[in-house]
């Protein structure tokens, strides 16, 4: 399988949604293999209304921890397209660990972020990605490792009861 | 099997063990209990099943899991997984 899409059926693979749905479009996904999104970032958003009147224009640097977040829900998106790692009926698809993440560089109202993420395994429950973002062809990310579960919601709400 | 293989391959998944729970190989003694002993949470578990399924290109169930909590016993069940066995 191999499609382009927008937020509308990116909003019906994952529980994401404005402000946070972080990725604008899906240029590419092969089930169970990887996935080419795109981010664009604009000064439209929520996080730059607090910058300060006279701030230089490296204030707007997009943060880093919503380009991960970002990065994170392309690979949520690549999981739900792919059987073992999808969320099924009365499951619910968990953030594991991420673990040699790289940052090269920012982006800036303006930039399109390019999002890589590739399935690297399936195990015990487990999905293991890698890839990285870059802007204009420049590396800003790279995750060595990200790993996403697949719970029974069952037993999550046993664990918030208690 | 010959034990200098073994103690080969037990030296292999002690690199690969002490790498996933980021302390130093020596650290990992046959017997000290990945959680108690090296604080390993369930997702360190799975990552240590998922690399050594990948290295040794075996499938190792996650009714294993459980099991895997020394240096011996991730040895033995992937001897048994592999067909180290004589």
């Amino acid at each position: 399988m191999s499609a382009t899409f927008g937020p509308g059926t990116a909003k019906s693979l994952i529980p994401h949604r404005y402000p946070i749905l972080l990725v604008d479009r899906v240029l590419e996904v092969v089930a169970g293999h990887s996935i080419s999104t795109v981010k664009a970032v604009t000064c439209n958003e929520p996080w730059y209304q607090d910058i300060p009147e006279g701030a230089q224009d490296g204030a707007y640097a997009y943060p880093t921890a919503l380009l991960i977040e970002s990065w994170c829900q392309s690979a949520a998106l690549l999981a739900a397209c792919t059987d073992q790692g999808s969320a099924g009926q009365g499951d619910v698809v968990l953030f594991g660990g991420m673990s040699k993440v790289a940052v090269h560089g920012q982006a800036y109202p303006g930039d399109v972020v390019r999002h890589e993420v590739r399935l690297v395994q399936q195990t015990a429950g487990a999905t293991f990605f890698e890839g990285g973002a870059s802007v204009g062809g420049e590396p800003v990310l790279t995750v060595g490792q990200a790993v996403t579960l697949v719970k029974p919601a069952h037993t999550l709400e046993a664990a918030a009861a208690r | 099997m010959p034990t200098a293989m073994k103690q080969e391959q037990l030296e292999e998944i002690r690199e690969i063990v002490a790498e996933v729970l980021e302390v130093e190989p020596e650290e990992i003694t046959e017997t000290s209990n990945f959680a108690n002993d090296h604080e390993a949470d369930s997702l360190r578990a799975i990552e240590i099943l998922a690399r050594l399924e990948k290295k040794y290109k075996v499938e190792i169930p996650q009714s294993d899991l459980p099991k895997m909590e020394n240096l011996t016993a991730v040895y033995e069940i992937l001897a048994e997984r592999a067909g180290w066995l004589d």
